[in-house]
């Protein structure tokens, strides 16, 4: 879940040097969709739990995104990270700045059902 | 060959003989060796097939009634064919489904589901156990106030003639008090052996990407392949011809796009086959019979056909590829038009320049619309071009009557393919087509004259002919005979020509024909009778006794057909 606005959820990486006012905020997710559970996956009944770590810029863009807890299916990893990749954030804030920072998106495909986010 | 004519001989029995227990099919897009008739386990599938194709219904309770088609010997000129996915699906099928639209309220045929295919539908619930039989499998369901019956069955394939066909069946009942809008919308996620992303034709047309056709616009049929330039599975989906209900559109798309929305989806124009969220192409086809009223007790039936294609190809450095029904049947004036599609590749690995793309044509079938001849500058390696032709029947010719495509270039060698057609050609009818068939008593103070040709249709060969044409003199008199075309040639008059009209009631016509060209033409006139008015009243025209004898001086079987003229005091 995206932490909500105002208080820390990712991990800053960017400083400055400088410290001007403000608050200190994690990323927000913006948009983007939950992942398509992928049609040969589904009819295999192949389910599981992708988490996936993203790297957002301070532009709210995904920089990197990377598998850091498999569901022990590739497609599923798959629709995941290609998921997660497209979302779109209001980047982290730290004393009023936008900075890089990382955020772990949990998935849960099961059923024919995709949640999480 | 001979092993492979046994086993086709081993699974007819077997289709005859007994049911044998479903099998699995096996990972890759390969189905397993089929059972040979209807069967059904307790917790299994249900299963049809025969020695050229299977049909796997789930049994439920979740998705109930979804089916998937695969190739058990496929087509036998193809050997590669056999155990082939035609839909995605294995001992569960869940991706293909059918949609009612009732009074706007979509509605999916069957059991409910979990899964991603029709999961945000509405579903009514199945209200008898499925019949099986050797060859169909019947589910019946309640849609709202709509009983709604699912038959799968064996048919023969419009371009193959074999029973490597499935015929889909809905017979939709209103069991309600009220008329409700109910319309039809057939899901099938077409794959081809390992090939979700199977490359599609709708006739003779390549579908590059998601696309509506309507109207008509919709094709007679459309082809699915594994490959389109080394085909070893081809399946086709007829929409046209005998007891077939056209849709009133057809949707190609990704089967993502078809399948999350139950009813119609919003396409994107040019959008690809790309299952949406995901980097596989994954082809899809829906077939849409519009919501029309149902009245209280009516019955709705929408038939619609899916099975193995039939494609001639020809290999070599311009490989053909030419697809046509596999028979057509001349019927006088209600003859049905039909399509015949061909491709061109140039497999020849450089340009071909100057390409000629042919199509020949024998006397029994004649060129309604299309080019017969297509020329192209250049095709360029591994380019593709299609044609597409349609022929009628004329009556001219019977049997099995080829159709030769022709591809020719300035630089690379000539190549052709034959393909047969099956054209059934009538007896021929001979017929009193009367101008008027009410003529007043008088015209200008003088009797009324009426004429009646005598016409045979198609033109039938025949070296001699006795017709004796009775009426009423009571209420019309002949007074003259003239001679009719069949007894001229190039000008000049048959010898052997004669009619008696000396008995009441009685037009005879003698004739030979001898030595004479064979009639080309579509029909052919005996000779017209002139009728002068008698009395008042009806009087029959019948074709007595009518005796054409062919070459071998074997009788000619001919259907007759009467008329009848009446005579009425007042002027009209």
């Amino acid at each position: 879940m995206p932490a909500p606005p105002g208080r820390p959820g990712g991990t800053g990486t960017q400083g400055t040097g400088e410290e001007p006012a403000g608050p200190t905020t994690g990323p927000v997710r913006l948009g983007g969709a939950l992942p398509t559970y992928p049609k040969l996956a589904e009819d295999a009944g192949e389910e599981g739990t992708v988490v996936v770590t993203v790297t957002i810029s301070p532009s709210g863009e995904v920089q990197s995104a990377s598998i850091t807890r498999s569901s022990g299916h590739d497609s599923l990893d798959a629709a995941a990270l290609r998921a997660a990749r497209s979302w779109k954030f209001k980047p982290a804030l730290q004393r009023g700045k936008p900075v890089a920072s990382t955020q772990s998106i949990r998935f849960h495909f099961a059923g024919g059902s995709v949640s999480g986010g | 060959m001979f092993a492979r004519l046994a086993a086709l001989l081993i699974a007819v029995t077997c289709s005859l003989a007994s049911p044998v227990v479903a099998q699995e099919p096996t990972p890759a897009g390969q189905l397993s060796r089929p059972p040979a008739a209807g069967s059904a386990t307790a917790s299994g599938p249900l299963t049809i097939a025969n020695e050229f194709i299977r049909v796997v219904v789930n049994r439920g309770p979740n998705e109930a009634g979804r089916f998937s088609i695969g190739t058990t010997g496929g087509d036998p000129s193809r050997p590669q064919s056999a155990n082939k996915h035609l839909i995605f699906g294995g001992s569960s099928p869940w991706t293909s489904y059918t949609t009612l639209s009732i009074d706007g309220t979509s509605y999916v045929f069957g059991g409910p589901t979990t899964r991603r295919a029709g999961k945000a539908a509405r579903y009514g619930k199945l209200i008898s156990a499925p019949q099986i039989t050797p060859t169909s499998v019947t589910h019946l369901c309640q849609l709202g106030e709509i009983e709604v019956a699912q038959e799968l069955a064996f048919m023969r394939g419009p371009s193959t003639r074999m029973f490597d066909t499935v015929q889909i069946t809905y017979r939709l009942t209103n069991r309600g008090a009220a008329t409700h809008r109910v319309g039809l919308r057939i899901l099938l996620d077409t794959m081809l052996g390992t090939n979700d992303g199977a490359p599609v034709r709708a006739g003779s047309e390549a579908i590059t990407a998601a696309c509506a056709l309507a109207g008509k616009a919709v094709p007679d049929y459309w082809q699915a392949f594994d490959s389109i330039a080394k085909p070893t599975v081809i399946s086709q989906g007829s929409l046209r011809g005998g007891e077939l209900t056209p849709p009133d559109k057809i949707l190609f798309a990704d089967w993502g796009t078809l399948a999350d929305e139950a009813w119609e989806p919003a396409l994107t124009p040019g959008q690809g086959f790309t299952r949406l969220g995901e980097t596989d192409p994954d082809t899809a086809t829906a077939l849409f019979w519009n919501p029309e009223p149902l009245p209280p007790g009516a019955t709705r039936i929408v038939r619609t056909a899916y099975g193995i294609g039939g494609v001639s190809l020809q290999p070599g450095k311009l490989a053909l590829g030419l697809t046509a029904p596999s028979e057509s049947t001349f019927l006088h004036e209600r003859t049905q038009p039909i399509t015949v599609a061909g491709y061109l590749e140039n497999a020849g690995g450089f340009d071909a320049r100057d390409v000629t793309l042919r199509l020949a044509l024998p006397a029994g079938l004649e060129l309604v619309a299309g080019q017969p001849t297509m020329q192209f500058a250049r095709l360029a390696p591994n380019e593709t071009i299609q044609g597409s032709w349609t022929l009628r029947p004329n009556g001219k010719a019977s049997g099995e009557l080829p159709v030769t495509l022709t591809a020719t270039s300035a630089n690379i060698e000539q190549n052709s393919l034959t393909r047969r057609i099956q054209v059934h050609v009538p007896s021929p009818r001979l017929s009193t087509l009367v101008e008027r068939v009410s003529v007043p008593l008088e015209t200008n103070g003088l009797p009324t004259v009426v004429l009646v040709p005598v016409t045979l249709s198609p033109a039938t060969s025949f070296v001699s002919a006795r017709i004796v044409l009775t009426y009423d003199p009571e209420v019309i008199r002949a007074f003259d005979l003239s001679r009719g075309r069949a007894f001229v040639d190039q000008g000049a008059l048959l010898p052997g020509w004669s009619y008696d009209l000396s008995q009441p009631g009685r037009v005879i016509i003698t004739a030979t024909r001898g030595e004479a060209p064979p009639l080309t033409q579509a029909e052919a006139n005996l000779g017209v009778v002139r009728f002068r008015s008698v009395a008042p009243g009806v009087s029959a025209l019948k074709l007595e006794e009518v005796e054409l004898i062919n070459g071998k001086g074997e009788r000619i079987p001919v259907e007759c057909l009467d008329a009848a003229i009446t005579v009425i005091r007042a002027k009209e």
